[in-house]
């Protein structure tokens, strides 16, 4: 384990994490709540994704992977992945917003994000009370995920699916 | 003075979450761990901060704290000695706390515990204001180094006077008020060991706020411990999370092993060395209250005068080797119940015996 320290002073494995996971949640949720450029759209009911169309308009971001719901209230409905953390709530300013499952924490239940140097992907506890499982096992730390794996939260089950990956990449 | 000089490793971990709240109000951070200039005279620090969740701001202010403390800290000397600069830092993270409260126009109501603690040359110092602990696990025994700055601890301090009775101590529901935080409109009190407190090669450092040793009883703590697993803090988180504790409050867990290659004779010689040490240390650590209270009058900001500097003394090293003999069942019930804290003048421990 190679331990390399963040500029706040946390201590973290870079062998596994680009960047430090125990102070990225903190910054990204204050972005979200004080950066009007960053405000959604009403989701869209095709795809529930907002921040993320939001983000695609103005290109920063493409679509990086999909979450599919195959159980819970929202069963069939798919939700797109964009670069870095998708947060995951039943609010519309969530990236992944699930709405139909009240057992979901409105904001950061949960997160997905892409890490695009290694372009691997990651489960990360949200900030809410509700749990987050990763193929059964609870997720307490950032946690690597792979095509096909199950995140169920709430009383919904997501599989997840890359598309970024060692064959493609945005450049 | 100290017998044992000899060049340690520490490794550092920790592990965070934010449990069932709606924000996370736990901070923390470390020095620079490899910055060898500042390392041989003011060694490695710790620190963690609990932003209280009462007031207005908990989150800022333990970062507010957590930064201000490191960056205190980091301006340490070679001419300062360690309990000094911990002393000054805790002043510095007090001051910019409340620096936050008169600018919020809510002072005195943003606050904060913190913890820190120092290793240094195979000792450790550390200081702490609020209800964040800090322990040791040697052995096979866990030892909270710390004293709350509760309501709690004063009941319990009546209540062995005789003042009032043991229930009403126990049962009172302001036990677990703060009577010392940073952020405070007055800083009363300050936990500050007096002496370095000598280090064993496999001793284990936890510094954790009361998220963790409100869920888990401390010999949950001991049995994850007694697994030697690679990364304790977020084992001891993993831990408290398997709980399910509807009220899971923040739980913020720092760890520092202390790694030495030693033989067993080494070992045998070091604690032979740190128990002549102990008959040593009193008169030294009457020296020490004196200097630094005086520090801590000569820093008292920004309301100092009713500063109490309350010293691990000497004979809490002497309480602590005692209590390696102690097991589960001849703990006092107080203990049993898992989540109190000491009293004033007792450690906590909790021994697991094969």
């Amino acid at each position: 384990m190679s331990m390399k320290r963040c500029d706040d002073g946390h201590f973290y494995d870079s062998s596994k994490h680009a960047a430090c996971p125990w102070c990225g949640v903190v910054a990204e949720a204050e972005d979200l709540k004080t950066t009007p450029l960053k405000e959604p759209t009403e989701p869209s009911r095709d795809t529930a994704a907002t921040v993320a169309v939001h983000r695609q308009a103005s290109g920063v971001s493409p679509v990086v992977g999909w979450l599919v719901c195959v159980e819970g209230p929202d069963r069939g409905r798919d939700y797109r992945l964009r670069g870095e953390k998708n947060f995951v709530g039943r609010s519309p300013k969530m990236d992944v917003c699930i709405a139909g499952d009240e057992a979901i924490s409105r904001e950061k239940h949960a997160a997905v994000s892409f890490e695009p140097k290694k372009r691997t992907f990651w489960l990360l506890p949200g900030e809410s009370s509700g749990l987050v499982y990763l193929n059964d096992q609870v997720v307490n730390t950032p946690t690597e995920i792979k095509s096909r794996d199950v995140i169920e939260i709430g009383r919904t089950k997501l599989v997840f699916f890359p598309f970024c990956d060692d064959n493609f990449h945005w450049e | 003075m100290i017998p044992v000089t000899r060049s340690m490793e520490y490794a550092p971990g920790n592990a965070q979450h934010i449990g069932s709240r709606s924000e996370q109000q736990d901070a923390f951070g470390f020095s620079e761990w490899d910055r060898q200039d500042f390392v041989r005279h003011g060694g490695r620090v710790a620190v963690l901060a609990d932003g209280m969740g009462g007031m207005d701001q908990g989150a800022a202010a333990s970062r507010t704290a957590v930064t201000a403390f490191l960056e205190a800290y980091g301006h340490k000397t070679p001419d300062e000695g360690i309990a000094e600069a911990l002393l000054r830092a805790a002043h510095g993270a007090h001051r910019a706390v409340s620096s936050l409260a008169s600018a919020k126009n809510v002072p005195g109501n943003i606050g904060t515990t913190l913890v820190a603690a120092v290793v240094h040359d195979a000792v450790l110092h550390w200081v702490s204001v609020g209800d964040s602990a800090l322990y040791l696990y040697r052995g096979d025994t866990l030892s909270c180094l710390t004293t709350p700055h509760n309501y709690g601890t004063e009941l319990d301090a009546q209540a062995a006077r005789g003042d009032i009775s043991v229930m009403a101590a126990s049962t009172d529901p302001q036990r677990q008020a703060l009577t010392s935080y940073i952020g405070a409109e007055s800083l009363d009190e300050i936990d500050l060991n007096s002496e370095p407190y000598p280090l064993l090669p496999r001793d284990r450092l936890i510094i954790a706020s009361d998220g963790l040793f409100r869920t888990l009883a401390d010999h949950e703590i001991v049995a994850r411990l007694k697994a030697d697993p690679p990364d304790p803090a977020i084992s001891l988180l993993n831990a408290t999370l398997s709980k399910r504790n509807p009220n899971q409050d923040n739980v913020t867990i720092l760890t520092i092993q202390v790694e030495a290659d030693a033989t067993p004779q080494e070992l045998s010689s070091l604690s032979q060395a740190r128990s002549s040490y102990s008959r040593l240390v009193l008169p030294g650590a009457v020296i020490a209250v004196v200097v630094l209270m005086a520090a801590g009058w000569y820093w008292r900001q920004p309301s100092p005068s009713t500063a109490k500097i309350r010293m691990g003394p000497a004979a809490d090293k002497e309480r602590f080797e005692r209590s390696e003999q102690m097991t589960l069942d001849s703990l006092p019930l107080a203990q049993d119940q898992g989540n109190s804290r000491p009293a004033p003048g007792q450690q906590r421990q909790t021994a697991i015996r094969p």
